[in-house]
């Protein structure tokens, strides 16, 4: 058998579809040595079994998957800690969580430095271990200052406005890892990691509106929520990592619907940490663990992987988390252990 | 060979197949309609395969890869991405911990002799990994019991650590640093930096200094050890930094062993150097393994100081010497209530994390080191025979203040060799410190200076040696900072060069004579100011003129140059007519003041037998003129010294009043030219003077009026100006009143002399530097001309401005200005009288 111990391994391209090399060999060992008359008869069985396997099989292809295509643009790399999360102002400016080092870096749309924020520290303006971030369309920064407990408000020049000292449960702490702004319905919607629920805060007064979820396997319940994103319809989309799906949400908290689910083939989820929609409604979910970022259309149907727009091959990534794409439909990548983020143009065909 | 499979195989092969592909579709759920048969209830093999990777379904059942994954065949539920797919901030954040400092050691086998207990496995090659004490079915137990860090045994109170590590438990008793509770608070400082106490407050365990994974320092430390700040951490009570974080006055950290010397016997016992080759905690003390000296886990035993003397060799001399109190105060004890002999010699006076004997006074008084020196000599103390009493050198100041002190043309030299004092300065923690301040151990090395005689030891009781504990022999030793006075040596100030005998005839008793000590004695004065050896006398002026007189006067070394009373005064403030810009004044005690009085120290300088100047520190010898000796300024030929006071004096030098110009070859009363004397030495003379009236320097000329005969002196047939003798040089002998003050801008422009003494008075007759001021050819600097010799007019010759405006005319009114005019023609000066409109003469 083939020594197999991660992500990385070879793909080939068969009648546009992707097959796995190491999985084929699998089968072919296991029928190795039967030969001749015996395996005619083997044939017909085979054949009667098959007929009763695919009747039970969903109507997908088992070995092929769909490419949504790519372009790498280039890396952003500055001196980063364990990154974890991008976000992208409407000016183009790339805000990136640059957490070990407890800091907020900026740069311009072509991946310059601009400027950085932050430090370590509990005072304003400082950060510990921040995880998550996001931009509204002002360019004020929401930052989820995890080790802080607190969410830190900054306006679009880095000058801090204020903050969020988030309630902790039952003794625990509050865990903040993301936050999204939902200016429309002037809402700030926080994680909660820890407490296995998130907070609805009024954006405008920064009150606290409602808490939602409990720790569990059911709706609005978590295992460790992480990252969050907004669709078009408002919805929440929370990666809920040790349940291994995406649960999506509405706006007064009720439960829409999963996305994803426990396994390692297509459309499911082992490590699944980001979470961002496209300006055609997609859902593209990073797994930390498998190294690949999936695509689900609004209705929660799995459509493709991020993959090479040229080699038709799935694009793999070290450590994915969170990711972002912005109006410009680029494709922001947290590689969190290869201490970059990758830009990539999301093409339009091909989906 | 492979084997072979029969149809029999195959065909249940095929049956499980197709029953695990089914029930597979039904367990995995179906992707594709993933929203609506989501995994809602606990699944067992999920919650073993999300770290069991290689335990998923498809990997393990189906034996297969996916077009997302390959086919997984190998464990990775511990492999570092494994772990770090859920510390990575998605559950627990152990970014910084996992991912930067430092770890316990994996991938590695056991020292041996360490015995690791079944419950932590090996790999295969019996190398420690992340599984030997992680394992996801541990038990819920970190270093304290809220924590859950997924260990195979409790490691409360650090027994795991202890399990493996069990060289390293049992306390003091064992060699090691205690653990349980402590006396001392785990600072919340070193808590933030991931230490942790046990069960108990203040517990100290084995995570309290060490951490296994994100170390940032040595050791898997919570924080290095190389500047001993872990350590200060909870020992901050051993005094070894001030609350400012610097140095304290007891052993050193920190710092590197410039003055000791580390032998490598501690190195191979365990000794370490920190950070930078610096002397640390851990330097002395070894709190692992220690079964050298297990109550302080020292390197070495040190009941007879010897631990100490193993660094400090040098400091082995005191055995000979007084200051070892076995010999000179046996029974003496530290403040930990212990004598020389139950702990050895240095403890007298020194334990390393704090004071064995309580300072003298308030330290801020004289500083620590001083005050520690003052702990025995002192009135109670054990060298009360050698106290301290009265006035000594000083001590307490800092070079800057010095250089600016009392004698700052003086003192300046206080030298540095290669940017450090080349005497040691101490801190006020009475630590050396080139920046500190001097005290009693800047001169003398109480263990010993390197005068200390060789073997055999001093007897009990011997009288001191000489110069016994000083750093260096005097007088070298105040060489060191006053280079610049052993210009004095074989001058005729050098006591012991020109008068040998001189202390017999002083009567002073010095019991090693030598270059300073003859006039100079360090200690135990009756009055502030030079230390002299003789006591002050209390004569009216002040102290300084006081040292000077000792000698010279009719009974002391210098009888025939004693000053007499047509000297230049001294013990006097300079008030507003003078002033000095560079020459010292002083108080009565001898020390520099702005506004001091004027001593003979103003215009001499004992120690110089030229005024030229030294430069850093170098000795001068030159010998110079005989008129210029002893001087701070050159007074000839320039005269130098009486114009720094006398500025006003200065244009004298370009008429003809200056001799070197008009009269080269006249002499004064000591028959020196005016080159020999300079300028002003041709008139005038600060000592033996021919007359105490302007000191003057010649033989005084004819006249009733004293002030007159000064001028005569020269303006006489006989004289050197007999060419410029008037015809008429007097006023009718009348009183005349100088209205002064009162009516001429209040300032004295036509001053009036006694006959007899030429003192100023306010009322009498005229005399010629009434109206002449000898010193200005004419006050227009620009009409100045060196030597000319022209003739004067109303204006010049040397005199007074506008004298007719000012005095003339309040007795000669409008006829005033003829009156001016033709004063010296007898003649032209009658004929005008009858003019005159003026007041009356006022009669006495």
């Amino acid at each position: 058998m083939g020594r197999n111990t991660g992500p990385g391994t070879e793909y080939k391209k068969q009648g546009g579809i992707l097959r796995h090399t190491a999985g084929e060999r699998g089968y072919i060992n296991r029928v190795t040595g039967i030969t001749g008359r015996r395996l005619r008869h083997m044939g017909g069985i085979f054949l009667a079994s098959l007929f009763l396997v695919v009747a039970a099989l969903p109507a997908r292809p088992v070995f092929g998957i769909q490419i949504v295509p790519v372009r790498f643009l280039f890396d952003i790399s500055a001196d980063f800690k364990e990154p974890s999360d991008v976000a992208v102002s409407k000016s183009g400016h790339v805000h990136v969580v640059d957490g070990v080092n407890h800091t907020i870096k900026m740069f311009n749309k072509n991946g310059e430095a601009l400027s950085s924020f932050g430090g370590k520290g509990d005072g304003d303006g400082r950060f510990r271990y921040p995880l998550g971030m996001d931009v509204d369309a002002a360019g004020n920064m929401y930052v989820a200052d995890s080790g802080n407990s607190r969410v830190q408000i900054f306006n679009r020049n880095a000058v801090f406005t204020a903050k969020i000292d988030l309630p902790g449960k039952n003794g625990k702490p509050a865990d903040p890892t993301d936050v999204a702004v939902d200016g429309t319905r002037n809402r700030l919607y926080v994680v909660d990691n820890d407490n296995h629920r998130f907070l609805v805060y009024a954006l405008s007064t920064l009150k606290l509106i409602k808490t939602v979820g409990e720790p569990g396997y059911g709706e609005l319940m978590f295992r460790y929520p992480f990252f969050i994103a907004l669709n078009k319809e408002h919805n929440l989309c929370i990666v809920d990592v040790i349940n291994t799906r995406v649960q999506v949400v509405d706006p007064e908290g009720v439960f829409v619907t999963y996305i994803g689910g426990w396994g390692v083939e297509k459309g499911q989820f082992f490590r699944p940490k980001g979470v961002a929609v496209d300006r055609d409604d997609r859902m593209y979910v990073s797994d930390s663990y498998m190294g690949v970022i999936q695509v689900f259309n609004k209705y929660g149907e799995f459509t493709g992987v991020v993959g090479d727009a040229d080699r038709k091959t799935i694009q793999k990534f070290k450590t994915p988390v969170g990711i972002c794409i912005d109006d410009q439909n680029r494709l922001y990548v947290v590689e969190m252990l290869a201490q970059k983020v990758s830009v990539y143009g999301i093409e339009t065909t091909g989906r | 060979m492979r084997q072979r499979l029969h149809f029999r195989d195959f065909w249940y092969i095929h049956l499980l197949w197709v029953l695990q592909v089914m029930i597979g579709q039904l367990t995995a759920g179906n992707s594709f309609a993933a929203t609506t048969t989501p995994p809602r209830n606990p699944n067992s093999a999920k919650e073993c395969a999300i770290c069991h990777y290689r335990w998923i379904g498809t990997f393990f059942v189906q034996g297969r890869g996916t077009d997302l994954v390959p086919y997984q065949s190998e464990k990775v539920a511990a492999t570092p991405e494994m772990c770090f797919s859920c510390h990575d901030g998605s559950v627990v954040d152990s970014r910084e911990r996992v991912m930067h400092g430092k770890s316990h050691k994996t991938d590695v086998k056991p020292p041996a002799g360490m015995k690791i207990p079944e419950i932590f496995p090996l790999d295969d090659s019996g190398k420690v990994q992340c599984a030997t004490c992680h394992t996801a079915h541990g038990v819920p137990s970190g270093p304290n019991v809220k924590e859950t860090i997924f260990l195979r045994a409790s490691n409360t109170d650090s027994a795991m650590c202890r399990m493996c590590h069990a060289d390293k438990d049992g306390g003091v008793k064992a060699g090691n640093h205690s653990l349980g509770r402590s006396d001392h608070p785990i600072p919340q400082d070193l808590k933030m930096r991931g230490a942790y106490e046990g069960r108990q407050k203040n517990q100290v365990i084995c995570e309290t200094c060490h951490t296994a994974h994100g170390s940032p320092s040595e050791g898997y430390l919570v924080t290095s050890a190389g500047d001993s700040g872990l350590c200060l951490g909870c020992h901050g009570d051993k005094g070894m930094m001030t609350p400012s974080g610097e140095r304290n006055a007891n052993h050193v950290i920190n710092v590197e062993p410039r003055k000791a010397v580390i032998p490598e016997t501690l190195y191979q016992s365990g000794a370490k150097l920190g950070d930078a080759g610096r002397i640390t905690c851990q330097t002395c003390h070894k709190i692992h393994n220690n079964h050298i000296q297990q109550a302080m886990l020292l390197i070495r035993e040190n009941r007879q100081s010897d631990f100490c003397l193993e660094c400090h060799p040098d400091k082995q001399r005191l055995e000979k010497t007084n200051h070892n109190l076995s010999i000179s105060a046996k029974a003496e004890k530290n403040l930990e209530g212990k004598t020389v002999a139950e702990s050895g010699i240095c403890s007298a006076c020194h334990l390393p994390h704090k004071a064995a004997r309580r300072p003298y006074g308030k330290k801020e008084d004289k500083g620590r080191t001083t005050a520690l020196c003052l702990s025995c000599h002192a009135k109670g103390g054990v060298a009360e025979n050698k106290k301290l009493a009265g006035y000594s050198h000083p001590v307490g100041m800092t070079l800057s203040q010095t250089i600016q002190g009392a004698d700052a043309v003086e003192y300046r030299a206080v030298v540095r060799e290669k940017g450090v004092p080349a005497l040691p300065l101490f801190n006020e923690f009475g630590v050396a410190d080139k920046k500190g301040q001097m005290t009693c151990a800047t001169c003398h090395d109480t263990h010993g200076g390197p005068s200390v005689p060789p073997a055999p030891a001093a007897e009990p009781g011997a009288p001191a040696a000489k110069n016994m504990l000083l750093r260096k022999p005097s007088p070298e030793i105040c060489r060191t900072c006053h280079a610049d006075k052993f210009a004095i040596e074989n001058t005729r100030h050098d006591l012991a060069g020109v008068f040998p005998d001189g202390n017999r005839i002083l009567k002073q008793a010095v019991p090693e004579p030598d270059l300073c000590r003859n006039c100079h004695w360090i200690h135990n004065r009756e009055k502030e100011g030079y230390v002299w050896s003789q006591p002050m006398i209390p004569e009216a002026g002040g102290g300084v003129r006081d040292l000077c007189t000792r000698c010279h006067e009719s009974t002391g070394l210098a009888p025939n140059m004693t000053v007499n009373q047509n000297s230049h005064p001294v013990n006097i403030g300079l008030g507003d007519r003078v002033r000095t810009s560079s020459l010292p004044l002083f108080n009565s005690s001898g020390n520099r003041t702005e506004n001091g009085i004027m001593t003979c120290y103003t215009c001499h300088d004992p120690h110089r037998r030229s005024p030229v100047k030294s430069k850093n520190g170098e000795v001068v010898t030159v010998e110079g003129r005989p008129v210029n000796r002893f001087l701070r300024m050159e007074n000839a030929p320039s005269s130098e010294l009486c114009i720094n006071c006398h500025e006003d004096k200065t244009d004298i030098r370009k008429t003809d009043h200056n001799l070197d110009i008009s009269a080269p070859a006249a002499t004064n009363a000591d028959g020196r030219t005016a080159f020999e004397s300079g300028v002003c030495g041709a008139c005038h003379l600060m000592h033996h003077g021919t007359e105490r009236i302007v000191l003057w320097a010649r033989q005084l000329g004819a006249s009733d009026q004293v002030m007159d005969r000064t001028c005569n002196s020269c303006h006489a047939e006989q004289g050197v100006a007999a060419e410029k003798v008037p015809p008429v040089s007097t006023h009718p002998d009348t009183i005349i009143i100088d209205k002064g003050s009162d009516n001429h801008d209040s300032k004295r422009v036509f001053p009036l002399f006694d006959k007899k003494t030429g003192a100023p008075v306010k009322a009498g007759n005229m005399s010629c530097p009434s109206c002449h001021d000898v010193h200005h050819w004419t006050r227009d600097a620009a009409a100045e001309q060196e030597g000319t010799r022209t003739a004067g007019n109303a204006t010049t010759s040397f005199l007074r401005p506008l004298i007719h405006e000012r005095v003339c005319k309040d007795c000669h009114g409008i006829d005033s200005l003829f009156q001016f005019k033709y004063f010296h023609k007898a003649g032209n000066r009658k004929k005008a009288n009858h003019a005159s409109q003026g007041s009356p003469i006022v009669q006495p």
